[in-house]
């Protein structure tokens, strides 16, 4: 499975190590955070630099009913990108002539960069697959291929499909709403899934039973249709995406480029403070301050991971690591789990998913006996929910016996 | 339930260019003859339209099944692929026969056995070249249906003719119960009555009682995949011969369709999984993108 960066605000020589260290598979850039000139700069030095690596915009359309919005937090794509970011109401997106129209300027917009595919736009579906959003987005998927062949362009197309947490929770729209986009006259290339959180700190809107069962059930159903899938800020989850059929997942540095929310987008409820640096442990699928992780790697050696990066967390200064290489380590956690748990046989790798989760709760028991409190996000929460979710995906994926 | 038929006799008086007849076979409302016409040998059909005497539904029931046969000419006009049967040179024509109504047609006579007919033969288990082969003779013929806004609901052993013919050795037949998306429904009192199917072939969904909903070729791919296993395998993936209806339908609902490489380990992996995933209940998890399908059954992928 491959794995992308997500781009997002102050990326500087981030993507450049990550990719120099072979980490990364390619990047998806973010517009709101990057200016149009410099865009460009980027894609064609990371065309020049790693001529292998996939170079993707995510348009960041989802955002456009904030176009508008006083204070909403859009950066460049008001000014930089406004040849396909302009003002929405849910409304216009009612007339099938208004998709047709912002896919083809969307889709041109990105033919005249230096990228290998093009993402087309599409808005998020915010309560449920049984709505007139879920309609405006299954009018994205479907006219999309349409409008890109009138370009004549050759690189692949993937559709943006955006779903909120909360319109997963009913399986039978989910099945519904897949029954529908898998069978398109004008079928895209592959898919870029985002699984929306209400906001990027809601640990628990992702790691929910439903919900990544659901995230790995889409990956599955639109996998065995031949489509290519590419999980945006799938973060840890991703190796278990790529169990399901994924082709690859992303994830950033700041927290809300490991989850998805539009809180990003949304007016600042106020300052933060900078978060403290994490260590992403494979032995816990999950991340560890680095204090704790200080304290664990005297006590628990089971949480090192035992790769080049640890070397970032040096204990000599209390395994404290630079804030600009935090992402590095997290990186090569993630592709190592994609090495360790994919084993290109389906049950096989849904097997090795529910080992590693297994293995992550006795590793958490450990730490449990040693007396050690860890910090909310550092707990052991994701688990039952991974364990959950991995039984529950089997069951709909019609796979029993493949999770156990 | 099989009805009488005719007499030859009475049978080409009503159609005078019928020369010489033979009853093939015969079920339901249907007989099937080999016939001589203008010098040609061909299969001709006669449909029994019942009066439904006492039916207080007698006349919906009679529009309906006069509906089906024409869809069927219909769609086999608009089909006109190797991959299913094609008509022959009497048109559809309604006839009164000894004061009951029929309806009457022809279509080209295929030399060969149905599928149905050769599993209960004892025929050898096919070798993977000639089971890809049927299975993208079906993908070629639900795909024919699908862009004529078709599908077909019947496919199964008995629906499947196996020729002599090494250029054309698969034909599908019989699209009387075809269901059309694109015109309106035939079933009379639908939410009342049972889906038209062979219940050992039955698509899941179609029990649904919304299924006219979202019914779509995937339907037919299911039973495309369940003719395929059962013609591979000499049995049938979820059904057993002493099974009643609502077991079979309850089989098809709930219970997960033996994998083919159990009973066919000899096939390549990948073509059990490709019939094992089209066996899914849901329509969604089956792989629908035809093209891709047919050029991977015929090693062009």
């Amino acid at each position: 499975m491959k794995l992308f960066a997500q781009h997002g605000a102050q990326e500087g020589e981030k993507i450049n190590e990550g990719l120099a260290r072979g980490l990364l598979d390619g990047v998806i850039y973010s517009p709101r955070d990057v200016s149009l000139d410099t865009l460009r700069g980027k894609l064609d030095s990371l065309a020049e630099a790693s001529a292998q690596a996939a170079r993707l915009i995510d348009p960041q359309y989802y955002a456009i009913f904030l176009n508008g919005t006083e204070e909403a937090r859009l950066g460049n794509l008001l000014e930089d990108y406004g040849a396909y970011f302009q003002p929405r109401r849910r409304g216009q997106l009612e007339r099938e002539n208004q998709i047709r129209q912002d896919l083809a300027t969307a889709l041109k917009f990105q033919t005249t960069l230096n990228v290998t595919g093009i993402i087309a736009p599409n808005i998020v579906i915010p309560n449920s697959l049984n709505s007139i959003e879920a309609v405006i987005a299954k009018n994205f998927i479907r006219l999309a291929a349409g409008e890109y062949s009138k370009l004549n362009d050759k690189r692949p197309m993937y559709a943006t499909l955006a779903i909120s947490r909360n319109a997963l929770g009913d399986k039978q729209e989910l099945v519904e709403f897949l029954n529908e986009i898998t069978l398109l006259d004008e079928p895209p290339g592959g898919f870029y899934l985002l699984i929306s959180a209400r906001n990027t700190e809601a640990r628990s809107d992702i790691y929910n039973t439903d919900v990544i069962a659901a995230w790995m059930f889409i990956n599955h159903t639109l996998t065995v249709n031949g489509f290519n899938v590419i999980n945006g800020y799938s973060d840890v989850v991703t190796p278990f995406l790529g169990a399901a059929g994924g082709m690859a997942g992303a994830l950033g540095w700041w927290s809300n480029l490991r989850s998805f929310s539009l809180d990003r987008f949304a007016p600042s409820a106020g300052g933060g403070r900078l978060p403290i640096q994490r260590y992403l442990s494979r032995a816990l699928l999950n991340r560890v301050t680095f204090y704790e992780f200080d304290q664990l790697r005297k006590l628990a050696p089971g949480v090192i991971n035992k790769l080049p990066t640890d070397a970032l967390y040096d204990p000599v200064v209390g395994s404290e690591p630079q804030r600009n290489l935090e992402v590095i380590q997290s990186w090569e956690a993630v592709k190592n789990l994609n090495s360790v748990i994919l084993a290109g046989d389906q049950r096989r790798s849904l097997r090795n998913c529910s080992t590693a989760v297994a293995k992550a709760m006795v590793a958490y028991e450990e730490i449990q006996g040693l007396g050690i409190r860890l910090d909310p996000k550092s707990n052991a929460e994701h688990l039952q929910p991974l364990a959950d979710g991995l039984r529950l995906f089997a069951k709909l994926a019609e796979l029993e016996g493949g999770a156990k | 339930m099989s009805f009488e038929p005719p007499t030859n006799d009475l049978i080409r008086q009503a159609f005078p260019q019928i020369e010489d007849i033979a009853l093939v076979d015969k079920g339901g409302f249907k007989a099937v003859y080999r016939i001589s016409a203008g010098g040609n040998v061909e299969a001709f059909k006669l449909i029994l339209i019942p009066s439904y005497a006492g039916n207080p539904d007698a006349d919906s029931l009679r529009k309906e099944m006069i509906g089906r046969v024409r869809r069927e000419v219909t769609a086999l006009a608009r089909c006109v692929g190797p991959e299913t049967v094609k008509l022959g040179s009497m048109p559809l024509i309604d006839v009164k026969i000894a004061d009951a109504d029929y309806v009457g047609y022809s279509e080209e006579f295929l030399e060969g056995d149905d599928l149905w007919k050769l599993l209960s033969s004892g025929i050898p288990k096919p070798p993977e070249n000639e089971l890809r082969l049927l299975f993208a003779t079906l993908l070629r013929g639900i795909r024919a249906l699908w862009s004529n806004g078709y599908i077909h609901r019947d496919i199964k052993p008995k629906n499947v003719m196996k020729l002599s013919d090494p250029r054309r050795q698969f034909v599908l037949l019989d699209l009387g119960i075809a269901y059309s998306i694109q015109e309106t429904a035939l079933t009379a009192n639908p939410g009342e009555r049972m889906p038209l199917a062979t219940y050992r072939y039955l698509a899941p969904e179609l029990m649904n009682p919304n299924f006219r909903d979202t019914i779509d070729y995937r339907s037919d791919l299911y039973t495309a995949a369940m003719t395929v296993f059962e013609y591979a395998a000499q049995r049938h993936p979820l059904a057993q011969d002493r099974d009643d209806m609502m077991r079979t339908i309850s089989r098809a609902l709930h219970q997960p369709a033996k994998p083919l490489g159990e009973l066919r380990a000899d096939l390549s992996t990948g073509f059990c999984q490709l019939i094992d995933q089209m066996l899914k209940k849901k329509p969604a998890l089956r792989p629908a993108n035809l093209n891709l399908l047919i050029n991977r059954m015929e090693g062009n992928i």
